[in-house]
C-alpha cells in the first residue's frame, strides 16, 4: 500500500502541475477566474474516448487531436463569452459556471452518465522495487514532466512567453510597451485550456471518464494556486505534489471518498490561516 | 405617488392572499406540491441575495445551509417535537454561517466564491463516508409531521417571515451599511464601519432563514440525502438569483418560483432540464444582468435608483 | 501666517508616529519614520512617488501593520488597531483614488459613516443627528443640491470632494487627506482649498499628502519629507525648503551645489 500511495501520489502530482500550470495562467496573466477550466478537461476526456474507442484511433493521433479541438473550443468560448464580459469578474465567474453545467449536461446527454473506459493505450508493466507499475503510468508522468519543461522554456525564451509574463506583472506597464493586451489573453486562454486539455486526456485512460469530473480538477488547481503561489514554478510544483500525497494518504488510509474533501479542506485552511501560501506568492493581497 | 416599497408590501401581500386561498379552488395535491417547493426555493434564492447580492459575498455553496437544515430534521426529527427540530435546523445552519463566514471575511471575489462553493462539497463527501450516521447515498428517511397542505401553508409562512424580514432590513440603513460594503469594503472600513460583524450578521440571516427552509424542505421531500449538498442545488439558487435580479431580495424570490414552475412544466423533457437552467442562466448574465426583476422595473419606467436614505421617494 | 492659536507645543501632540517601520514584500516601504503632529495644526507631508507615503497613512489608519514602531492618537496607542476602530477614536482619511459606495446617492454615501465623539469639528449634536450631520459636511463641500444622485454621476473632482465629506462626517478630530488634489480642475482646486482652509481654521488637525507643493506650502505649517521611506526632513516650510536634502532628492545634487 505504501508503495501505492507514492506511485499514484507521484502520478497524481505530475497532473496536478499541470493542471494548476494552467490555471495559474489563464488566473495570473488575465485574472480571470475561469469556472468552465475543469469542463476542458472533462471535454477532452470525452474526446479521447470517443476517438479511441469509437473512432479507433490510435493513442497518440488521439491525443493530440483531442487537445487541439478543446483548445480551440476554449478559444470560442472565450471570445464569444467571456471577452465581453470581462471587465465584471462576478459576471464572468457566472458565466463560466453556466458554461461548465451545460457542457456537463451535454456529456450526460451523449454519453449517461455511466462511467465510460478508455483503453489503455500501451500496455504491460514493469517492477520497481516490487511494485507494479504500468508503463501507461510511466508515460503519463514522462509527458507531464515534458510539458512542464516546455511551458517554462516557452515562458523564458519566446517572445510571446516574455509579454505573456510582463502582462501578468502589470498589465498597463505592459501595454504601454506595445504589448497587445487582448492578444496575450487569447494565447493564456488557449494554452491554460490547452494544460487542461492534456491533463484530461493523459488521465482518461487510468481514470473512468464521467461527466462530473470536471468540478474536482478546476478545485484542486484553485487549491494549489493558493498554497503554492501565483506565477511561481516550483512553487506550483511543490504544492501539487503535497495536494496529490495528501490526498492519497486519505484515499489509501481514511476512505477513497473523502479523497478530495482533503483538498478543499487544504484549501479553506490555507486561505484562513496563511493567505499568502506557503511560500508568501499567494494570491490574497 | 405611491412610496416604491409600499408598492411592493402591496404587491406581496395580494400575492399571498391569492396563495393563501388558492387552495379553496385547486386541491390537486400535485399543484400544491410544486407551489410548496417553490416557496422553499424562494426562501433559498432571498436567503441567498442577502449575502450575494447586498454584502457582496456571491455565495455558490448557500446549499450547505439548507443542507445542514434538512440533515438536523432527518436525524432529530424523530426525537424531538417539529418547533424544536426547526430551532434546532435555524440554529445549527446559524452555526454553520460562523462555520463559512469567518475564512470568508478576509477573501474577496472570487477566491471568496470557491470557498464558499467547496464547504457543501465537503459535507457531501462526509455524507457518503459515514454512511451508517447519514445513510450515505441512500439518505435518511423523513416522516412530515404535516399534512400536504399544511406544509404548505406552513411554506408560505416562512417565506413571507422570510421576504419581510429580509426586506426591511434591505432598505434599512443596515441594508445600506451592506451595499457600502458589497460596494468597497476597505472604503467601509474607512467610514468606521465594523465590516466584521456586518459580513458574518450577513451570513447569520442568510443562514437562519435557509436553515429553516431547509427542515421544511426535508419535510417536503420526505426524505434527505446527499444530493441537497450537491454542486448543482447551490448552482440552482445562484440561477434563480441572478434570471430573478440579484440585490433585490424579492428578485431572487420571483427567480425561484419562476425557475421551479419551469422546471416542473418541463418534466417531459427533464433529461433537458439542466441543459435549459444553464442556458437561461448564460442568456441572463450576458443580456439581461438585471434579471426579470431588473425587466419588469425597466418595462414599468421605473429604473432602478440608487438607494437614497430614509424617506420618500 | 494667521490660523487658529495653537498652544506652541504646550500641550501633547495630537498624533505621534514614533520609528515605524514596513517591509514591503522584500522592499521596506517605510525605515523608522517619526514625527509628531500637533493639534490644530496642518501638517504637508510631500516626498517622490514610492517614497511612502501612502503606506504611512495605511499604517496610521489600521489598513496596514508596522513590522516596528508605534502609533499615538491624543496619547492613546492605535497601532495595529483595526480601521473601524481608528475611525471611532477620531482619526479619518480619504484615498488617493476616490472610493465611493456605487450602489448609494451621495447622500447615503455621506450617511455611511459612523461618528466617533472625537472631532474638534463637532456640531454639538453631531453624535445624535446622523441626519443633520451629513447636511452640514455636504453644504461644506457644495454637494447638498446632488445628495438624491447616485454616486456614479459624480465628476471626478466632485467625488474627492464627497470622500472627504464623508471622512468628515465621521467627526474625527485628525483628518488624513491622500492627494486631494490629484485630478482636479482650477475651479475644483478653488473649492477645496476653501474646505480645507474652513476646516483648518475651526481647528480640525490636518495631514495632507501632495504633490502641488505651491498650493499648500502657503497653508501648511509643519512639512514632513519622505524619501525612498524615510524622513529627511521635519520642520516650517520655509526650513524644508532651504533644507539640502530636500533639494537633493527632488532637484539633484548640481542645484544644492549653486544654494550652498
Amino acid at each position: 500500500m505504501a508503495a501505492d500511495i507514492i506511485i499514484f501520489g507521484t502520478i497524481w502530482g505530475a497532473i496536478y502541475t499541470i493542471l494548476a500550470l494552467g490555471f495559474t495562467l489563464i488566473f495570473g496573466v488575465a485574472r480571470i477566474l475561469n469556472l468552465a477550466y475543469g469542463a476542458m478537461y472533462l471535454v477532452a476526456s470525452y474526446l479521447i474516448y470517443s476517438l479511441v474507442s469509437g473512432l479507433n484511433l490510435a493513442a497518440i493521433p488521439a491525443w493530440f487531436i483531442a487537445v487541439a479541438a478543446t483548445c480551440l473550443m476554449g478559444m470560442a468560448l472565450y471570445r464569444v463569452f467571456i471577452f465581453p464580459l470581462r471587465d465584471s469578474l462576478g459576471r464572468v465567474l457566472i458565466v463560466t459556471a453556466g458554461i461548465a453545467i451545460l457542457l456537463q449536461e451535454v456529456a450526460v446527454l451523449a454519453y449517461s452518465t455511466e462511467p465510460r473506459y478508455v483503453p489503455t493505450a500501451i500496455s504491460g508493466s514493469f517492477a520497481i522495487m516490487h511494485v507494479r507499475v504500468t508503463y501507461q503510468q510511466l508515460v503519463t508522468i514522462v509527458v507531464a514532466i515534458v510539458l512542464v519543461f516546455a511551458l517554462h522554456e516557452f515562458l523564458v525564451r519566446s517572445r510571446l512567453g516574455r509579454e505573456l509574463r510582463a502582462v501578468a506583472q502589470d498589465t498597463e506597464m505592459a501595454a504601454l510597451m506595445g504589448i497587445s493586451v487582448e492578444r496575450v489573453y487569447l494565447f493564456a486562454m488557449v494554452i491554460s485550456t490547452g494544460l487542461a486539455a492534456a491533463a484530461g486526456a493523459l488521465v482518461a485512460p487510468f481514470l473512468t471518464v464521467s461527466p462530473d469530473m470536471g468540478w474536482s480538477p478546476l478545485l484542486v488547481a484553485f487549491t494549489i494556486v493558493v498554497l503554492g503561489g501565483l506565477g511561481s514554478l516550483w512553487g506550483t510544483i511543490i504544492a501539487a505534489f503535497i495536494v496529490a500525497y495528501a490526498e492519497m494518504l486519505t484515499a489509501f488510509l481514511i476512505s477513497p471518498q473523502l479523497r478530495d474533501a482533503v483538498t478543499f479542506a487544504i484549501m479553506i485552511a490555507t486561505l484562513t490561516v496563511r493567505p499568502h501560501g506557503l511560500f508568501g506568492k499567494g494570491i490574497v493581497e | 405617488m405611491m412610496h416604491r416599497l409600499a408598492r411592493v408590501h402591496i404587491g406581496l401581500a395580494v400575492a399571498f392572499i391569492g396563495l393563501v386561498l388558492l387552495p379553496l379552488w385547486i386541491s390537486n395535491p400535485y399543484v400544491i406540491s410544486v407551489l410548496t417547493l417553490a416557496a422553499l426555493y424562494a426562501i433559498f434564492a432571498s436567503s441567498w441575495d442577502i449575502l450575494s447580492g447586498y454584502i457582496g459575498q456571491l455565495n455558490f455553496g448557500h446549499a450547505v445551509f439548507f443542507g445542514v437544515g434538512a440533515y438536523a430534521t432527518g436525524f432529530l426529527g424523530p426525537h424531538l417535537h417539529p418547533l424544536f427540530v426547526l430551532l434546532a435546523g435555524g440554529l445549527t445552519a446559524v452555526g454553520f454561517a460562523f462555520l463559512v463566514g469567518v475564512p470568508c471575511l478576509k477573501l474577496r471575489g472570487p477566491y471568496l466564491s470557491l470557498t464558499t462553493l467547496v464547504f457543501p462539497l465537503i459535507l457531501e463527501r462526509l455524507a457518503f463516508t459515514f454512511r451508517d450516521v447519514t445513510g450515505g447515498e441512500y439518505g435518511i428517511t423523513v416522516s412530515s409531521p404535516l399534512s400536504r397542505i399544511g406544509l404548505y401553508y406552513a411554506s408560505l409562512a416562512l417565506l413571507l417571515a422570510t421576504l419581510t424580514t429580509l426586506l426591511a432590513i434591505a432598505e434599512s440603513r443596515i441594508g445600506r451599511t451592506f451595499r457600502a460594503i458589497g460596494d468597497d469594503d476597505q472604503a467601509a472600513m474607512a467610514a468606521g464601519i465594523n465590516t466584521t460583524r456586518f459580513k458574518l450578521g450577513a451570513f447569520v440571516l442568510g443562514a437562519a432563514f435557509a436553515g429553516l427552509g431547509g427542515v421544511l424542505y426535508a419535510y417536503h421531500l420526505r426524505h434527505v440525502g446527499p444530493e441537497t449538498f450537491s454542486l448543482f442545488t447551490s448552482f440552482s439558487i445562484v440561477i434563480m438569483g441572478i434570471v430573478g435580479g440579484m440585490g433585490t431580495i424579492i428578485g431572487p424570490a420571483i427567480g425561484a418560483c419562476f425557475l421551479t414552475l419551469l422546471g416542473e412544466s418541463l418534466r417531459e423533457i427533464e433529461t433537458f432540464r439542466i441543459l435549459i437552467y444553464s442556458a437561461v442562466l448564460i442568456l441572463c448574465v450576458m443580456l439581461f444582468p438585471k434579471g426579470l426583476w431588473g425587466l419588469g422595473n425597466a418595462l414599468r419606467g421605473f429604473i432602478r435608483k440608487p438607494v437614497a436614505s430614509g424617506g420618500p421617494q | 501666517m494667521s490660523g487658529p492659536p495653537t498652544s506652541n507645543g504646550a500641550g501633547a501632540p495630537i498624533l505621534s508616529i514614533d520609528r515605524v517601520t514596513k517591509h514591503f514584500r522584500g522592499l521596506t516601504a517605510l525605515s523608522r519614520v517619526s514625527f509628531e503632529v500637533e493639534r490644530g495644526e496642518l501638517l504637508v507631508v510631500i516626498g517622490p512617488n514610492g517614497a511612502g507615503k501612502t503606506t504611512l497613512f495605511n499604517v496610521v489608519s489600521g489598513f496596514a501593520r508596522p513590522d516596528q514602531g508605534k502609533v499615538e492618537l491624543a496619547g492613546e496607542p492605535i497601532t495595529a488597531l483595526a480601521p473601524h476602530v481608528i475611525v471611532r477614536r477620531g482619526l479619518a482619511r480619504t484615498f488617493q483614488i476616490p472610493r465611493p459606495f456605487k450602489s448609494l446617492t451621495v447622500e447615503a454615501n455621506v450617511e455611511m459613516a459612523r461618528t466617533s465623539t472625537a472631532g474638534a469639528f463637532s456640531h454639538p449634536s453631531a453624535a445624535h443627528k446622523p441626519v443633520d450631520n451629513v447636511e452640514r459636511v455636504l453644504r461644506l463641500v457644495q454637494l447638498w443640491e446632488r445628495r438624491d444622485q447616485g454616486s456614479d454621476t459624480l465628476s471626478q473632482g466632485e467625488l474627492k470632494l464627497l470622500e472627504v465629506a464623508r471622512a468628515l462626517a465621521t467627526n474625527p478630530a485628525v483628518v488624513l487627506l491622500d492627494e486631494p488634489y490629484a485630478g482636479l480642475g482650477p475651479s475644483e482646486m478653488t473649492n477645496l482649498t476653501r474646505v480645507i482652509l474652513d476646516l483648518h481654521r475651526s481647528g480640525l488637525t490636518l495631514v495632507i499628502i501632495e504633490h502641488k507643493l505651491r498650493e499648500l506650502m502657503k497653508l501648511a505649517q509643519h512639512v514632513v519629507v519622505l524619501h525612498y521611506g524615510e524622513k529627511i526632513a521635519d520642520g516650517s516650510p520655509a526650513e524644508v525648503s532651504r533644507d539640502a536634502r530636500v533639494l537633493e532628492a527632488y532637484m539633484g545634487g548640481r542645484k544644492a551645489a549653486e544654494h550652498a
